[in-house]
Protein backbone atom coordinates (compact mmCIF):
# COMPACT_ATOMS: atom_id res chain seq x y z
CA UNK A 1 0.00 0.00 0.00
CA UNK A 2 3.00 2.42 0.96
CA UNK A 3 4.06 2.11 -2.57
CA UNK A 4 0.94 4.07 -3.76
CA UNK A 5 1.47 6.93 -1.00
CA UNK A 6 4.70 7.29 -1.98
CA UNK A 7 4.11 7.71 -5.65
CA UNK A 8 2.11 10.77 -4.26
CA UNK A 9 5.27 12.16 -2.68
CA UNK A 10 8.23 14.58 -4.37
CA UNK A 11 11.16 14.20 -2.15
CA UNK A 12 12.84 11.43 -0.65
CA UNK A 13 13.34 13.28 2.48
CA UNK A 14 9.40 13.65 2.12
CA UNK A 15 9.01 9.80 1.22
CA UNK A 16 11.14 8.41 4.16
CA UNK A 17 9.10 11.10 6.43
CA UNK A 18 5.57 9.16 4.87
CA UNK A 19 7.10 5.76 5.45
CA UNK A 20 7.84 6.92 9.26
CA UNK A 21 4.05 8.11 9.48
CA UNK A 22 2.76 5.09 7.83
CA UNK A 23 4.37 2.65 10.00
CA UNK A 24 4.03 4.97 13.09
CA UNK A 25 0.22 5.01 12.55
CA UNK A 26 -1.17 2.93 10.36
CA UNK A 27 -2.64 0.71 13.64
CA UNK A 28 -4.32 3.42 15.38
CA UNK A 29 -6.13 4.76 11.96
CA UNK A 30 -7.31 1.14 11.37
CA UNK A 31 -8.51 1.01 14.94
CA UNK A 32 -9.67 4.41 15.03
CA UNK A 33 -11.76 3.92 11.86
CA UNK A 34 -12.87 0.05 12.49
CA UNK A 35 -14.82 2.05 15.79
CA UNK A 36 -17.27 3.96 13.03
CA UNK A 37 -17.47 0.67 10.73
CA UNK A 38 -16.97 -2.52 11.95
CA UNK A 39 -15.89 -4.42 9.43
CA UNK A 40 -12.28 -4.74 8.58
CA UNK A 41 -12.75 -4.53 4.91
CA UNK A 42 -13.98 -1.16 5.74
CA UNK A 43 -11.86 0.07 8.45
CA UNK A 44 -9.12 -0.63 5.78
CA UNK A 45 -11.04 1.42 2.71
CA UNK A 46 -10.97 4.28 5.37
CA UNK A 47 -7.43 4.20 6.42
CA UNK A 48 -6.64 4.07 2.55
CA UNK A 49 -8.60 6.85 1.98
CA UNK A 50 -7.30 8.85 4.69
CA UNK A 51 -3.76 8.05 4.09
CA UNK A 52 -4.44 9.72 0.35
CA UNK A 53 -5.84 12.69 2.11
CA UNK A 54 -2.73 13.42 4.30
CA UNK A 55 -0.38 12.23 1.22
CA UNK A 56 -1.83 14.73 -0.82
CA UNK A 57 -1.45 16.99 1.82
CA UNK A 58 1.67 16.43 3.57
CA UNK A 59 3.83 19.47 3.35
CA UNK A 60 1.99 20.59 6.22
CA UNK A 61 2.77 18.08 8.59
CA UNK A 62 5.39 18.79 11.19
CA UNK A 63 7.29 16.25 13.51
CA UNK A 64 5.64 12.76 13.06
CA UNK A 65 6.77 11.74 16.44
CA UNK A 66 4.08 14.31 18.16
CA UNK A 67 0.34 14.42 19.45
CA UNK A 68 -0.59 17.13 16.77
CA UNK A 69 0.64 14.53 14.56
CA UNK A 70 -1.06 11.62 16.20
CA UNK A 71 -4.33 13.52 16.13
CA UNK A 72 -4.10 14.84 13.07
CA UNK A 73 -3.95 11.45 11.43
CA UNK A 74 -6.57 9.85 13.56
CA UNK A 75 -8.73 13.10 13.26
CA UNK A 76 -8.20 12.32 9.49
CA UNK A 77 -9.29 8.22 9.46
CA UNK A 78 -12.21 9.03 11.88
CA UNK A 79 -13.83 11.16 9.29
CA UNK A 80 -13.01 8.96 6.27
CA UNK A 81 -14.53 6.48 8.22
CA UNK A 82 -18.07 8.69 8.81
CA UNK A 83 -17.38 9.35 5.17
CA UNK A 84 -17.78 5.86 4.19
CA UNK A 85 -20.33 5.31 6.69
CA UNK A 86 -22.21 8.02 6.01
CA UNK A 87 -21.82 6.79 1.33
CA UNK A 88 -22.97 2.90 2.89
CA UNK A 89 -26.26 4.23 4.80
CA UNK A 90 -26.73 6.80 1.93
CA UNK A 91 -27.15 9.62 4.73
CA UNK A 92 -25.82 11.89 7.30
CA UNK A 93 -24.33 9.55 9.60
CA UNK A 94 -24.41 12.28 12.48
CA UNK A 95 -27.57 14.25 13.46
CA UNK A 96 -26.93 17.49 14.27
CA UNK A 97 -27.87 17.90 17.79
CA UNK A 98 -30.51 20.84 19.19
CA UNK A 99 -28.61 23.85 19.75
CA UNK A 100 -29.15 25.39 22.80
CA UNK A 101 -30.77 29.15 21.93
CA UNK A 102 -30.89 30.83 25.81
CA UNK A 103 -27.49 32.61 26.19
CA UNK A 104 -26.14 34.99 23.68
CA UNK A 105 -23.89 36.83 26.31
CA UNK A 106 -21.21 34.90 25.52
CA UNK A 107 -18.46 34.78 22.54
CA UNK A 108 -15.30 33.33 21.31
CA UNK A 109 -13.54 35.70 22.73
CA UNK A 110 -15.07 34.91 26.10
CA UNK A 111 -13.45 32.02 26.42
CA UNK A 112 -10.32 33.07 28.43
CA UNK A 113 -12.40 34.13 31.19
CA UNK A 114 -14.09 31.20 31.50
CA UNK A 115 -13.03 28.75 34.16
CA UNK A 116 -10.83 26.34 32.03
CA UNK A 117 -12.26 23.31 33.19
CA UNK A 118 -15.15 24.24 31.99
CA UNK A 119 -14.03 24.98 28.63
CA UNK A 120 -12.25 21.53 28.41
CA UNK A 121 -15.73 19.71 29.56
CA UNK A 122 -17.53 21.34 27.24
CA UNK A 123 -15.00 20.72 24.05
CA UNK A 124 -15.50 17.22 25.47
CA UNK A 125 -19.09 17.02 25.58
CA UNK A 126 -19.13 18.77 21.76
CA UNK A 127 -19.96 15.92 19.40
CA UNK A 128 -17.49 14.80 16.78
CA UNK A 129 -19.28 15.54 14.09
CA UNK A 130 -18.76 19.41 15.21
CA UNK A 131 -15.30 19.23 17.60
CA UNK A 132 -12.96 18.09 14.61
CA UNK A 133 -14.26 20.59 12.66
CA UNK A 134 -12.89 23.40 15.38
CA UNK A 135 -9.95 21.51 16.33
CA UNK A 136 -8.37 21.01 12.66
CA UNK A 137 -9.23 25.27 12.38
CA UNK A 138 -8.45 26.12 15.65
CA UNK A 139 -5.85 23.90 16.56
CA UNK A 140 -3.86 22.54 13.36
CA UNK A 141 -4.61 25.80 11.43
CA UNK A 142 -6.35 24.53 8.34
CA UNK A 143 -8.43 26.82 6.36
CA UNK A 144 -12.15 26.41 5.23
CA UNK A 145 -11.44 24.99 2.50
CA UNK A 146 -8.30 22.68 3.35
CA UNK A 147 -10.71 20.98 5.82
CA UNK A 148 -13.50 20.40 3.33
CA UNK A 149 -10.76 18.69 0.38
CA UNK A 150 -9.79 16.63 3.65
CA UNK A 151 -13.22 15.48 4.92
CA UNK A 152 -14.93 15.35 1.34
CA UNK A 153 -17.43 18.03 2.59
CA UNK A 154 -18.79 21.12 0.76
CA UNK A 155 -16.60 24.52 2.11
CA UNK A 156 -20.22 25.73 3.28
CA UNK A 157 -20.90 22.53 5.67
CA UNK A 158 -17.35 23.20 6.99
CA UNK A 159 -18.32 26.98 8.43
CA UNK A 160 -21.80 25.99 9.22
CA UNK A 161 -20.36 23.29 11.36
CA UNK A 162 -17.69 25.37 12.74
CA UNK A 163 -20.26 28.19 13.10
CA UNK A 164 -22.47 25.58 15.25
CA UNK A 165 -19.98 24.50 16.85
CA UNK A 166 -18.60 27.68 18.16
CA UNK A 167 -22.40 28.23 19.21
CA UNK A 168 -23.03 25.19 21.14
CA UNK A 169 -19.18 25.85 23.15
CA UNK A 170 -21.29 29.25 24.11
CA UNK A 171 -24.05 28.24 24.63
CA UNK A 172 -22.64 25.37 26.96
CA UNK A 173 -21.04 27.87 28.91
CA UNK A 174 -23.50 30.54 29.35
CA UNK A 175 -25.25 27.46 31.22
CA UNK A 176 -23.00 27.22 33.57
CA UNK B 1 -9.31 31.38 22.49
CA UNK B 2 -6.30 30.35 24.16
CA UNK B 3 -8.18 28.21 26.67
CA UNK B 4 -10.38 26.76 23.77
CA UNK B 5 -7.21 25.71 21.86
CA UNK B 6 -5.48 24.39 25.32
CA UNK B 7 -8.89 22.69 25.92
CA UNK B 8 -9.40 21.12 22.43
CA UNK B 9 -5.27 20.03 22.56
CA UNK B 10 -5.63 18.77 26.23
CA UNK B 11 -9.27 17.02 24.58
CA UNK B 12 -7.89 15.43 21.85
CA UNK B 13 -4.49 14.24 23.51
CA UNK B 14 -6.31 12.80 25.87
CA UNK B 15 -8.74 10.90 23.87
CA UNK B 16 -6.28 9.49 21.41
CA UNK B 17 -3.73 8.59 24.39
CA UNK B 18 -6.75 6.56 25.86
CA UNK B 19 -7.28 4.67 21.87
CA UNK B 20 -3.52 3.74 21.93
CA UNK B 21 -3.76 1.97 25.21
CA UNK B 22 -6.58 0.31 24.47
CA UNK B 23 -5.11 -1.31 21.11
CA UNK B 24 -1.43 -1.30 22.72
CA UNK B 25 -2.03 -5.52 22.73
CA UNK B 26 -4.15 -5.69 19.45
CA UNK B 27 -2.01 -6.97 16.36
CA UNK B 28 -1.08 -4.91 13.79
CA UNK B 29 -4.17 -4.57 11.44
CA UNK B 30 -3.87 -7.21 8.30
CA UNK B 31 -5.14 -5.88 5.19
CA UNK B 32 -8.11 -8.48 4.10
CA UNK B 33 -8.10 -10.31 1.12
CA UNK B 34 -11.06 -8.15 -0.32
CA UNK B 35 -9.08 -5.25 -0.03
CA UNK B 36 -6.15 -5.91 -1.32
CA UNK B 37 -7.73 -7.32 -4.24
CA UNK B 38 -9.35 -4.22 -4.98
CA UNK B 39 -5.62 -2.11 -4.70
CA UNK B 40 -3.72 -4.65 -6.34
CA UNK B 41 -4.64 -2.94 -10.27
CA UNK B 42 -3.36 0.92 -8.39
CA UNK B 43 -0.42 -0.89 -6.58
CA UNK B 44 0.36 -1.87 -10.03
CA UNK B 45 0.29 0.99 -11.53
CA UNK B 46 2.28 2.86 -9.42
CA UNK B 47 4.96 0.72 -9.61
CA UNK B 48 4.97 0.83 -12.95
CA UNK B 49 3.72 4.01 -14.52
CA UNK B 50 2.48 6.58 -12.59
CA UNK B 51 5.00 9.31 -12.08
CA UNK B 52 3.91 12.39 -10.07
CA UNK B 53 5.27 15.53 -11.47
CA UNK B 54 4.73 19.17 -9.64
CA UNK B 55 3.80 22.39 -11.11
CA UNK B 56 7.13 23.52 -10.33
CA UNK B 57 8.61 20.78 -12.47
CA UNK B 58 6.51 21.54 -15.12
CA UNK B 59 7.12 24.85 -15.06
CA UNK B 60 11.10 24.35 -14.59
CA UNK B 61 10.72 22.08 -17.63
CA UNK B 62 9.15 24.92 -19.81
CA UNK B 63 11.74 27.68 -18.54
CA UNK B 64 14.56 25.19 -19.68
CA UNK B 65 13.51 24.38 -23.16
CA UNK B 66 12.70 28.35 -23.56
CA UNK B 67 16.52 29.09 -22.44
CA UNK B 68 17.80 26.16 -24.59
CA UNK B 69 15.66 27.23 -27.68
CA UNK B 70 16.87 30.97 -27.57
CA UNK B 71 20.64 29.89 -26.63
CA UNK B 72 20.11 27.40 -30.22
CA UNK B 73 18.69 30.04 -32.24
CA UNK B 74 20.96 32.84 -30.76
CA UNK B 75 23.82 30.42 -31.49
CA UNK B 76 22.92 29.47 -35.18
CA UNK B 77 22.30 33.08 -36.00
CA UNK B 78 25.47 34.61 -34.64
CA UNK B 79 27.21 31.66 -36.83
CA UNK B 80 24.96 32.91 -39.95
CA UNK B 81 26.56 36.40 -39.42
CA UNK B 82 30.28 35.48 -38.29
CA UNK B 83 30.56 32.48 -40.74
CA UNK B 84 28.37 32.18 -43.57
CA UNK B 85 31.00 29.59 -45.17
CA UNK B 86 29.71 26.83 -42.40
CA UNK B 87 26.37 26.60 -43.99
CA UNK B 88 27.62 26.88 -47.54
CA UNK B 89 29.53 23.39 -46.71
CA UNK B 90 26.73 22.57 -45.70
CA UNK B 91 24.69 23.27 -48.63
CA UNK B 92 27.33 21.66 -50.66
CA UNK B 93 27.02 18.13 -48.83
CA UNK B 94 23.14 18.25 -49.93
CA UNK B 95 22.21 15.71 -52.74
CA UNK B 96 20.46 18.68 -54.85
CA UNK B 97 20.89 22.44 -55.48
CA UNK B 98 18.36 24.58 -56.55
CA UNK B 99 18.89 27.74 -58.39
CA UNK B 100 16.04 30.08 -59.31
CA UNK B 101 17.35 32.40 -62.23
CA UNK B 102 16.82 36.01 -62.38
CA UNK B 103 14.64 37.40 -64.79
CA UNK B 104 14.78 41.67 -65.47
CA UNK B 105 12.07 43.36 -66.99
CA UNK B 106 11.05 46.44 -65.04
CA UNK B 107 8.91 48.25 -68.09
CA UNK B 108 7.12 45.01 -67.54
CA UNK B 109 6.65 45.04 -71.46
CA UNK B 110 7.40 41.80 -73.45
CA UNK B 111 10.57 42.10 -74.89
CA UNK B 112 11.83 40.65 -77.79
CA UNK B 113 13.77 37.24 -76.99
CA UNK B 114 16.96 38.19 -79.08
CA UNK B 115 19.11 34.73 -79.80
CA UNK B 116 22.61 34.86 -78.90
CA UNK B 117 24.87 32.44 -80.61
CA UNK B 118 28.26 31.61 -79.58
CA UNK B 119 31.56 31.63 -81.42
CA UNK B 120 32.31 27.99 -82.77
CA UNK B 121 35.44 26.71 -81.24
CA UNK B 122 38.06 25.19 -83.68
CA UNK B 123 37.90 21.54 -84.41
CA UNK B 124 34.44 22.19 -83.82
CA UNK B 125 31.22 22.07 -86.02
CA UNK B 126 27.51 22.84 -85.65
CA UNK B 127 25.90 19.40 -86.00
CA UNK B 128 22.40 20.46 -84.89
CA UNK B 129 20.42 23.74 -84.05
CA UNK B 130 16.44 23.93 -82.97
CA UNK B 131 15.08 27.01 -81.67
CA UNK B 132 11.54 27.56 -79.87
CA UNK B 133 9.55 30.03 -78.34
CA UNK B 134 11.47 30.39 -75.13
CA UNK B 135 15.11 29.38 -76.26
CA UNK B 136 17.75 27.44 -78.30
CA UNK B 137 19.79 24.45 -78.21
CA UNK B 138 22.97 24.00 -80.74
CA UNK B 139 25.26 21.14 -80.97
CA UNK B 140 28.98 21.35 -81.71
CA UNK B 141 31.32 18.19 -82.44
CA UNK B 142 35.00 17.77 -83.04
CA UNK B 143 36.45 15.51 -85.48
CA UNK B 144 36.72 12.55 -82.99
CA UNK B 145 33.24 12.74 -81.65
CA UNK B 146 33.24 15.05 -78.22
CA UNK B 147 30.15 16.90 -78.59
CA UNK B 148 29.47 20.61 -76.95
CA UNK B 149 26.01 21.79 -76.31
CA UNK B 150 24.99 25.15 -75.76
CA UNK B 151 21.63 26.03 -74.90
CA UNK B 152 19.99 29.86 -74.30
CA UNK B 153 16.40 29.96 -72.58
CA UNK B 154 14.18 32.59 -71.40
CA UNK B 155 14.67 33.16 -67.69
CA UNK B 156 11.37 33.96 -66.54
CA UNK B 157 10.15 31.67 -63.42
CA UNK B 158 13.22 29.52 -64.28
CA UNK B 159 14.66 27.20 -62.31
CA UNK B 160 17.11 24.32 -62.62
CA UNK B 161 18.59 21.01 -60.26
CA UNK B 162 22.09 20.05 -60.33
CA UNK B 163 23.22 16.80 -58.96
CA UNK B 164 25.31 18.24 -55.87
CA UNK B 165 27.40 15.02 -56.78
CA UNK B 166 29.70 16.95 -59.30
CA UNK B 167 33.68 16.86 -58.68
CA UNK B 168 34.00 20.04 -58.71
CA UNK B 169 31.55 23.57 -58.33
CA UNK B 170 33.01 26.92 -59.00
CA UNK B 171 32.12 30.51 -59.61
CA UNK B 172 33.52 32.70 -62.35
CA UNK B 173 32.54 35.48 -64.87
CA UNK B 174 30.87 35.57 -67.95
CA UNK B 175 31.08 39.12 -69.82
CA UNK B 176 30.49 40.53 -65.99
CA UNK B 177 27.70 38.14 -64.95
CA UNK B 178 28.11 35.32 -62.35
CA UNK B 179 28.12 31.96 -63.61
CA UNK B 180 28.76 28.47 -61.82
CA UNK B 181 31.23 25.99 -63.08
CA UNK B 182 30.49 22.53 -62.56
CA UNK B 183 32.73 19.40 -63.41
CA UNK B 184 31.91 15.67 -63.20
CA UNK B 185 34.24 13.24 -64.47
CA UNK B 186 35.48 14.83 -68.00
CA UNK B 187 32.52 16.83 -68.33
CA UNK B 188 32.02 20.45 -67.89
CA UNK B 189 29.07 22.80 -67.53
CA UNK B 190 29.18 26.99 -67.61
CA UNK B 191 25.67 28.20 -66.64
CA UNK B 192 25.23 31.83 -66.06
CA UNK B 193 22.22 34.32 -66.21
CA UNK B 194 22.15 37.66 -67.86
CA UNK B 195 18.58 38.54 -66.29
CA UNK B 196 16.93 37.66 -69.69
CA UNK B 197 18.08 33.87 -70.51
CA UNK B 198 19.91 31.50 -68.83
CA UNK B 199 22.92 30.21 -70.82
CA UNK B 200 24.56 26.71 -70.21
CA UNK B 201 27.24 25.47 -71.85
CA UNK B 202 27.96 21.44 -71.78
CA UNK B 203 30.69 18.79 -72.85
CA UNK B 204 33.30 17.09 -72.78
CA UNK B 205 36.42 19.82 -73.75
CA UNK B 206 38.60 21.65 -72.28
CA UNK B 207 37.87 24.43 -70.12
CA UNK B 208 39.22 27.18 -71.53
CA UNK B 209 37.31 26.36 -74.85
CA UNK B 210 34.24 26.34 -72.82
CA UNK B 211 34.99 29.32 -71.32
CA UNK B 212 36.37 31.28 -74.55
CA UNK B 213 32.56 30.27 -76.20
CA UNK B 214 31.14 31.28 -73.19
CA UNK B 215 32.68 34.70 -73.03
CA UNK B 216 31.61 35.25 -77.03
CA UNK B 217 27.94 35.02 -76.32
CA UNK B 218 26.91 38.88 -76.36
Amino acid sequence: MLTIYLQMIDSQDEKDKFEELYYKYNKLMFYVAKKTLNRDEDAADAVNDAFLLIAKNFRKIGIIDSKETRNFVAVIARNAAIDIYRKRRNSEALIDPVIPQNNDSLDINDFDIVDYHLVLEAVQELSEHYRDVVYLYYVEGYRTTEIANMLHLQVDNVRKRLQRGREILIAALGDE
Amino acid sequence: MNQLIQALTEAYNTEFDIVEECIADKPEPAYPKGFMDKVLSHKRVARRSYVHVSHFAIRKTILIAIIISTVLVTAITSIAITRPQIFYEIQQKSTEWIYHFRYENPSQVDEKFTFMVPDTPKGYKIVSKDSYESGQTIEYMDDAGHDIVYSQTHSKNLETRIDAEYDKKSKIKINGFDAIVVKKDDAWMIMWNDGISVFELTGIAKYSTLVSMANSVH
